[in-house]
């Protein structure tokens, strides 16, 4: 009888997927009286921000329905008796868990809408440089975000002190000014401005600015306008709800989380029904008529769309909204760039707790840290990594390992067809070099005890929406480090589009 | 480390197939009402709260519903995170609603912390001419599945219907260990609280 019920009704839309921009586009348009059919064809939520256990993680592997992810690989690792991987359940494994800056404006709109109450935010503490080149130093330099840290630098004299500064204040320009330097051009990389005669910044100081962008290309490749917004947005979020840091991560794999989330405030108004391993099959856009008579019956008479689902139920809706990959739709599928440029992307569990890497000056202790790795640092079979590797490190308190083991998230743009081998090779070098120190205690230095990698190739189509009126196209989804505000623009177009305007937007219903 | 008047937060969830009355208990617990023609599958909150007064110790109650997401067995692992006891509630007159709770027992050990609190539900004694389900099929079934207290109700009499709620409460504040706050949730020290007002934006900032 249930399944019936679903051709009982017209909806408002059918959203087909569980990713961030659908699930937020679900709790909008639900808490704004429309009827939302959602739909995943997963027996999970989330797509490419769910958060899996091992078997779970294992089985996704071997089965990834998505033509943008390929060279999917699932490994684990011996261990030493009783340091090894624990039961399936222990692990809530993101496939994006995704930062997010405490300035950013999903933050906010999770504040306004009363929906932060029900996740947890931990802090990003430590922001690193990896560099290795001096044996004797530690190879984890700390990211200056102060000018007091600046000053402390034993590694500058203090003309570079100086002149660090003056550039850091030239991009974040909190007083206004620009310190003299006047309109850059497009052209420009973030390296160039920074190495140009006025700064002349040795490699190290270029290496953590561009940490701090989160963009996974190399700094002379880096517009600088670009560079300069996401640098500002780092310092624009420092400091705000708490002395240090500049960005948080939900517990349970941050998006994942949120996502989840997001599909129980719709469901809650009562307004959107969730099927999971449900799917749309075919859209039948009712488009025979003459422009005239369908002019006259979007005034007249509703017009609606049949959509027949995986299910074998026919329904009727006013609006769809999909990604490429989960509509049946005429859009350009992932391409794969003939050059075979794309994200490697993994999931690292080590059995250690990297404590050293999550202390903070001040209380709360972080649970989230992000390591820099520049190209060229990593060096395996005389290839090393010729784009920066980014480190994202989540600690136990996550919720997403058990105590004792951390999760390492890491990634690399490339265009090989082989990212494990450096990957494996970076986490190595990261657990001798930070967890050995740790490893005199009680614990041993840390080694991996499983992996799994993937590249996709999502982030190299156009990213504007196509939509036909009624059928609403979202880009594939996009891998970053940081889950982007701009998620939240593409989703209120199509709110907009659906509800007439982007007035309240996930504002709580009236009932 | 926490401030001592603060309440101890209590999460407890209710699942169960569609229809079996969930909503109707809850609302007959926190508000000692009965709505026989509401048959709608949701509340339309996140969750419904109970202050309780217990051995002059304060407590808040959270008492969260399915939200419909019962239907489709799509409900959230979100959902289970933190709960400290959770009411499984099946339906007497309704055959197949008692024949799916091994699934619902199964997907809350699934999902939800090890050590929850389980307690089984046969809502609905007031239909004594359609029961489908005999007592003594609900008692073996809570044994079996490791649900430590077995009650039949009626949220419409008000039959026994606290009696889940209250069972719960006392089992997780007599049980060492089930309100351990570290267990699931977060410390709250660690817990960065993304709605404090009156900071400085980029306060801590660099060029200043």
């Amino acid at each position: 009888m249930d399944i019936e019920a679903l051709d009982q009704t017209v909806w408002d839309a059918v959203i087909a997927g569980t990713g961030f921009r659908e699930s937020l586009l679900a709790a909008a348009l639900a808490r704004a009286g429309k009827r939302i059919l959602h739909l995943d064809r997963n027996p999970y939520y989330g797509e490419e921000y769910a958060a899996l256990s091992l078997d779970e993680l294992k089985a996704w592997t071997k089965n990834v329905n998505s033509s943008h992810i390929r060279s999917v690989q699932y490994r684990t690792y011996p261990a030493p008796e009783g340091s090894g991987l624990k039961n399936s359940r222990s692990y809530t494994l993101g496939l994006s868990p995704g930062l997010l800056y405490t300035g950013s404006q999903i933050l906010s709109l999770l504040v306004r809408s009363n929906l932060h109450e029900s996740l947890e935010f931990l802090k990003v503490g430590g922001w690193f440089v990896y560099d290795a080149s001096d044996p004797r130093s530690d190879p984890l330099k700390r990211v200056p975000n102060s000018r007091e840290d600046i000053f402390n630098d034993k590694t500058l004299d203090l003309r570079a002190k100086r002149v660090v500064v003056r550039a850091l204040k030239s991009i974040v320009g909190s007083e206004g000014t620009n310190s003299g330097i006047g309109a850059v051009s497009d052209s420009v990389s973030l390296q160039q401005y920074l190495e140009q005669p006025t700064f002349r910044l040795p490699p190290s100081i270029v290496a953590a600015f561009t940490s701090l962008t989160l963009r996974h290309d190399l700094p002379n490749e880096l517009p600088f306008g670009e560079a300069e917004e996401r640098i500002k947005k780092y310092f624009d979020s420092l400091g705000r709800f708490g002395a240090g840091f500049s960005a948080v991560i939900g517990r349970y794999a941050s998006g994942s989380e949120l996502v989840q989330v997001l599909c129980r405030a719709a469901a809650v108004t009562g307004n959107a029904i969730y099927v999971l391993e449900n799917g749309i099959v075919d859209v039948h856009e009712v488009d025979s008529m003459s422009p005239s008579t369908r002019a006259l019956q979007n005034e007249c008479t509703e017009q609606n769309i049949r959509v027949s689902l995986k299910s074998g139920d026919v329904i009727r809706t006013r609006h769809v909204v999909g990604t490429p990959s989960n509509l049946p739709t005429k859009a350009p599928a992932a391409q794969i760039p003939s050059d075979g440029t794309g994200y490697w992307m993994s999931i690292y569990v080590v059995s250690s707790s990297l404590k050293r890497i999550f202390q903070t000056d001040e209380p709360p202790p972080a649970a989230g840290a992000i390591i820099y790795v520049p190209a060229g640092s990593i060096e395996v079979d005389s290839r090393s990594n010729i784009n920066p590797i980014y480190v994202v490190v989540h600690s136990s308190d996550t919720g997403e390992c058990p105590d004792g083991q951390s999760i390492l998230y890491v990634s690399m743009k490339d265009t090989s067809s082989d990212g494990a081998t450096l990957f494996d090779a970076a986490v190595e070098s990261l657990l001798q070099k930070v967890a050995s120190e740790e490893g005199t205690a009680d614990s041993p230095a840390g080694h991996i005890l499983l992996s799994v990698v993937f590249k996709t190739y999502a982030g190299s189509e156009p990213s504007d929406q196509f939509s036909s009126g009624t059928v609403h196209l979202l880009s594939h989804h996009t891998p970053t480090i940081e889950i982007p505000d701009s998620l939240v623009e593409q989703t209120m177009e199509i709110y907009e589009k659906i509800v007439g305007s982007r007035d309240a937007f996930l504002e709580k219903a009236t009932l | 480390m926490s401030a001592p008047e603060r309440p101890t937060v209590i999460k407890a969830l209710l699942i169960g197939p569609s229809s079996s009355g969930k909503t109707s208990l809850l609302k007959r617990y926190v508000d000692d009402v009965f709505e026989p023609d509401d048959t709608t599958t949701t509340i339309g909150v996140d969750f419904r709260e109970k202050k309780l007064t217990i051995n002059k110790k304060l407590y808040r109650l959270l008492l969260h519903d399915t939200a419909g997401q019962e239907r489709f067995r799509t409900l959230t692992s979100s959902y289970y995170r933190g709960a400290h006891g959770i009411l499984l509630v099946y339906d007497i007159s309704n055959r197949d609603s008692f024949l799916s709770m091994p699934r619902w027992f199964e997907e809350a050990e699934r999902f939800a912390p090890e050590g929850v609190i389980k307690i089984l539900v046969g809502n609905k004694t007031d239909r004594t001419a359609q029961r489908a389900v005999k007592a003594s099929e609900g008692e073996e079934l809570a044994k079996k599945y490791g649900a430590i207290h077995f009650t039949e109700t009626s949220a419409k009499t008000r039959d026994h219907a606290k009696e889940p709620f209250q069972k719960l409460v006392d089992v997780v504040l007599s049980t060492p260990g089930a309100l351990d706050p570290n267990r699931m949730v977060a410390r709250k020290a660690d817990v960065v609280d993304v709605s404090a007002q009156g900071q400085t934006p980029g306060g801590g900032g660099c060029a200043c």
